[in-house]
């Protein structure tokens, strides 16, 4: 037994399985969620490499399998992504019932969820380019909406998906050319800068933000929010094993410096579009892009403690983006249309998908109180040693985003002729609350789960 | 632990009176346990200041040490008399509420005012930056939503989003305070500040003030209680006070300070105007706070910790006592001479440091507008104070009794706070200060009272020049309140609106793609330039 199979083809053959059993809708989502569950557990609990007994029978957990020549590598080093990636989709699936979203969301969820994970694990790497590009295709049915015509912005996304993936490829064989000769500074350079391009179309790096925004307007808020909290995660973690397999790379003076300015702008240009936003749908999209920006700054600062923040701040990361999606598919099944203008004293009519909004918006941004604001400040911070003028410009960026946050809440609780009532559903109601509670606790005490984890840290890509 | 022992109890008792008065108990009951419940609260808080134990010291906030920010809870001298006169006024606020118990929505009254109370107490315990910004937050958090519940008025909802958004830009300069300075430990502690960090620390807090941009809630409006709604308005204030209590004031004042001296002034002068002519004390609620938040300002600049120790006292006792007031007695003069007298700042009674920073050696042309501003706020204390409220008729003895307490106790506190604050403040004499704002409230006073003031008015060239000034107020006063510069930055944003709205087109359009390769050839001509070596 090994990893690849454990992680990859095991609910990939899953994902199969439940998308011919469609029409038993329960059932599908229940061994849906069941298998996410376990295999969350298993990446918790399990030592890659090491023996898994069950009574008397002992496993040997190998690490790499070979498919079709090539290799697929899973250790321990993955064991946060994994686990972190299956109990967030279990999550996903967890809501899907209540919000009325097509069943056929679990088994593709599945699917791209596994090809993900291959992307993450194959060997050589530039191959991960062809995975994440079939789980854009297969990601693309979810996103069309039975009897409407395709949208801009999943065209839009399909588009620079598919450019980005000759980048990494093209990028990937020069570097692999290079292997000889590491000398050649000039064929060094020109690898990067297409490996760049692409990583950077990929994560939806500005300029080419355009298509999130577009996207998370076109597509159902669960759907946009299960494939953009977990794409740009992927991409970022290819990213980071790319940067952290080559040493030239990882020591050279300008990737410090160059990622740092490209999430710095990021940041800045995603507060400023955000600040100037009337639909709440779109802010969702640039909420993903400001989390993009930061997860490059904390890269650009190369230091384990700021990978580790990285990893860790995946969490908040994924409970605000959840948070948010539910909150705008409640208003969206409502009949309510999320502009501001819309959402006017809203906060009387569905309390909780309003409160959740605001409360989730609020967290990405970095508000005290709330999950994400621990690792927005210690990012702030340790930017602030190396570069004070990057950190000053983040803050501009957070403050324009938090500009956005106000704006909305000056909308959706503003006074109205309407009485306080709650229109939601009492699983709604429970979901909602779950979510701000788990925001708001995330937020108080942080360091909830003390050291208990830090066994899903100890192997982190290494970036100097 | 025993520090946040205050807090753990309001909030406790608040839940269970809640439940109490909710299922158990009559209104008179509830009232009674809640009496009690903030009565022991304010006893512990005199045994707080007696052991003055060490606080609560979080180290490991921080999931797996990505940080080093300490979280530290606990009272110094200094804050402690913020937390007391906190507590004292919740004490002042339940007891003289029993003549408002006709009103209805007590439970949610007391309770709220209890919820309130808490909050204000653990910011005015923090210690660190981060835990300022944390407190100040749960202030800001609370208050919006008490306010959202119950604001039914579009421009009150506006001026709410304003004043949590104002106040919100505060903690944000106090976050950049962190960046900037990587101050982890004690406040108190950081005994050199840079320039840039004490700016961005004037900044944050004359923003949560609204001394600048100034502006003041319509909190005369707010369907709340007069009591909860006292509470709601003194604890951000105080919260402010408290922390710059530890801040070790600039030695010398860089231009931007002198700015910000000179907005504070501009806020006292304006708030203490607008304090004493206002139509009632509710209305004038807001310009007596703004016009306190300037002088403590101005006397933080001028470096004088204990001169905004006491201004802060004024502001609470006095303020107290006039917003609580809601039934005239015959001998309510007396208690107003008294409360003057106590607050005038006499060398050895509490109050008597507010002149040490409002008074310069040699005095100065400006600290004449320090003292006029006092003076204008205790005149409207005096005015609204002795302003004749109609007592409900079916107040009965026991009501009356309380209420009284509850303000004669607003009025001893300072006192007892002199217990710990005499050997502090025991060399600041200043005679001439009190006797000053003593002689000016008197004659002002005997002036309307022998109408003399009425016979000049009445004379032409006065009228004459009363309407020029009346003319140049309204103009001033359209300038002081910054509604321009809201509404200013309101076009700015549209104009802004429309140009983000065209780049937005323009790269969400159908040549979207082509304009994002352009902008990557241009940022990347930026970056080779000027990273790639």
């Amino acid at each position: 037994m090994s990893t690849p199979i454990i992680f990859i083809f095991f609910p990939l053959s899953i994902s199969i399985l439940l998308y011919m059993l469609q029409k038993k809708t329960r059932l599908v989502s229940l061994i849906g969620i069941l298998t996410c569950i376990l295999i969350a557990l298993f990446a918790i609990f399990q030592d890659f490499g090491g023996v898994l007994k069950i009574g008397s029978m002992s496993v040997e957990i190998k690490t790499t399998f070979s498919f079709l020549g090539r290799s697929f590598a899973l250790s321990n080093e993955d064991r946060f992504f994994l686990s972190f990636v299956f109990i967030s989709s279990a999550l996903w699936f967890g809501v899907t019932g209540i919000v009325g979203v097509s069943v056929s969301f679990i088994p593709l969820g599945l699917a791209i969820i596994s090809i993900m994970t291959g992307a993450l694990a194959v060997e050589p790497f530039l191959y991960s380019a062809i995975l994440v590009e079939i789980a854009v295709i297969v990601a693309i049915p979810l996103m069309i909406q039975k009897g409407k015509p395709v949208g801009k912005g999943v065209l839009r996304f399909l588009i620079f998906q598919s450019l980005a993936m000759p980048l990494v490829l093209f990028g990937g064989w020069l570097l692999g050319g290079i292997q000889a000769s590491p000398s050649d500074a000039s064929r060094l350079l020109q690898a990067a800068l297409f490996l760049g391009i692409g990583f950077a179309i990929w994560l939806a790096v500005f300029p080419f933000q355009s298509w999130v925004p577009q996207l998370t307007t076109e597509i159902h808020p669960l759907i946009a929010g299960f494939f953009l909290g977990l794409f740009p995660v992927v991409t970022l973690l290819i990213m980071l094993d790319f940067i952290s397999g080559l040493v030239w790379l990882r020591e050279s003076l300008f990737i410090g410096p160059v990622l740092r300015l490209v999430g710095t702008i990021m940041i800045v240009s995603t507060g400023i579009w955000a600040a100037f936003e009337q639909d709440a749908r779109r802010l969702f999209g640039y909420a993903v892009l400001l989390e993009s920006g930061f997860s490059l700054v904390l890269v650009s600062m190369q230091s384990n403690i700021n990978v580790k923040t990285l990893f860790i701040s995946f969490v908040p990361r994924m409970i605000g983006l959840a948070v948010l999606a539910l909150a705008l598919s409640v208003i969206i099944q409502n009949g309510i249309s999320p502009t501001i203008g819309s959402l006017k004293g809203m906060i009387r009519k569905l309390p909780f998908a309003s409160s959740a909004l605001l409360v989730s918006l609020l967290s990405i941004t970095g508000f005290p109180l709330l999950a994400g604001f621990p690792f927005r400040l210690a990012t702030l911070e340790k930017l602030g040693q190396g570069n004070l003028n990057a950190a000053m410009w983040v803050l501009v960026g957070i403050t324009a985003f938090l500009f956005a946050v106000i704006r909305l809440l000056s909308g959706i609780a503003s006074p109205t002729l309407e009485k306080w009532q709650a229109v939601e559903s009492v699983s709604q109601m429970i979901y909602l609350s779950l979510g701000i509670l788990a925001l708001v606790i995330l937020g108080v005490l942080p360091n909830i789960f003390g050291d208990s984890i830090a066994g899903l840290f100890i192997y982190l890509p290494i970036l100097r | 632990m025993l520090t946040l022992i205050p807090i753990f109890l309001l909030i406790l008792f608040a839940v269970i009176i809640q439940f109490l008065g909710r299922y158990r108990l009559t209104i008179g009951s509830t009232w009674l346990a809640t009496a009690g419940s903030v009565l022991l609260v304010w006893f512990y808080m005199i045994i707080l200041r007696v052991l003055m134990p060490s606080g609560v010291t979080i180290e490991n906030w921080y999931p797996l040490g990505i940080g080093t920010d300490l979280l530290v809870y606990q009272f110094s001298p200094r804050t402690w008399v913020f937390a007391f006169l906190l507590v004292s006024l919740l004490v002042a606020v339940i007891f003289t509420d029993t003549i408002r118990l006709n009103q209805g929505n007590n439970l949610t009254t007391w309770t709220g005012s209890m919820v309130l109370t808490a909050v204000g107490l653990f910011s005015i315990l923090s210690q660190t930056l981060l835990a300022v910004i944390i407190t100040w937050s749960i202030i800001d958090v609370v208050e919006i939503g008490i306010l959202t519940k119950i604001i039914d008025h579009k421009k009150i909802h506006y001026a709410a989003v304003v004043e949590f958004s104002t106040r919100v830009a505060g903690t944000l300069m106090i976050i950049s305070v962190v960046v900037i300075s990587n101050i982890h430990h004690l406040t108190i502690e950081a005994s050199a500040y840079s320039a840039m960090s004490l700016s961005l620390i004037l900044s944050g807090s004359v923003l949560r003030l609204g001394v600048l941009p100034m502006h003041v809630p319509f909190t005369a409006n707010l369907p709340v209680r007069r009591s909860l709604g006292t509470i709601l308005r003194f604890v951000a204030p105080i919260s402010v006070f408290s922390f710059l209590s530890q801040i070790q004031p600039p030695k010398t004042l860089d231009i931007f300070s002198t700015i910000i001296f000179l907005f504070a002034l501009v806020a006292a002068l304006y708030g203490a105007i607008k304090w004493l002519i206002s139509q009632n004390e509710l209305i004038g609620r807001p310009y007596w706070m703004l016009a306190f938040s300037g002088l403590v300002i101005i006397t933080f600049l001028r470096g004088q910790i204990e001169s905004m120790i006491a201004l802060s006292m004024i502001m609470i006792v006095c303020g107290g006592a006039v917003f609580l007031h809601s039934s005239s007695s015959r001998y309510f003069f007396i208690y107003v001479i008294f409360l003057v007298i106590s607050m005038a700042g006499f060398p050895y009674t509490p109050v008597t440091s507010a002149w040490v920073g409002l008074l310069s050696a040699p005095i100065k042309a400006l600290d004449f507008i320090l003292i006029i501003s006092l003076c204008l706020l205790f005149l409207g204390v005096i005015r609204h104070l002795l302003r004749i409220q109609h007592p409900d008729p079916a107040i009965e003895r026991w009501m009356k009794m309380f209420y009284a307490i509850g303000l004669i106790l607003l009025f001893i506190v300072p006192w007892l706070t002199l217990i710990w604050r005499f050997k502090d403040i025991r060399s600041f004499i200043f005679w001439y200060g009190p006797v000053l704002l003593l002689i000016m409230i008197a004659s002002l006073l005997i002036f309307r009272k022998s109408k003399i003031d009425r016979k000049i008015l009445e004379l032409s060239y006065v009228r004459k020049a009363i309407g020029h000034i009346g003319f140049i107020g309204k103009y001033l006063e359209i300038v002081f309140t910054f509604d321009w510069l809201f509404r200013l930055l309101r076009k700015i944003y549209e104009i802004l609106f429309r140009i983000m709205q065209f780049f937005i087109s323009t790269l969400e359009g159908d040549g979207g793609l082509l304009w994002a390769l352009l902008f990557l050839a241009l940022l990347a001509s930026v970056i080779i330039g000027d990273r790639i070596p």
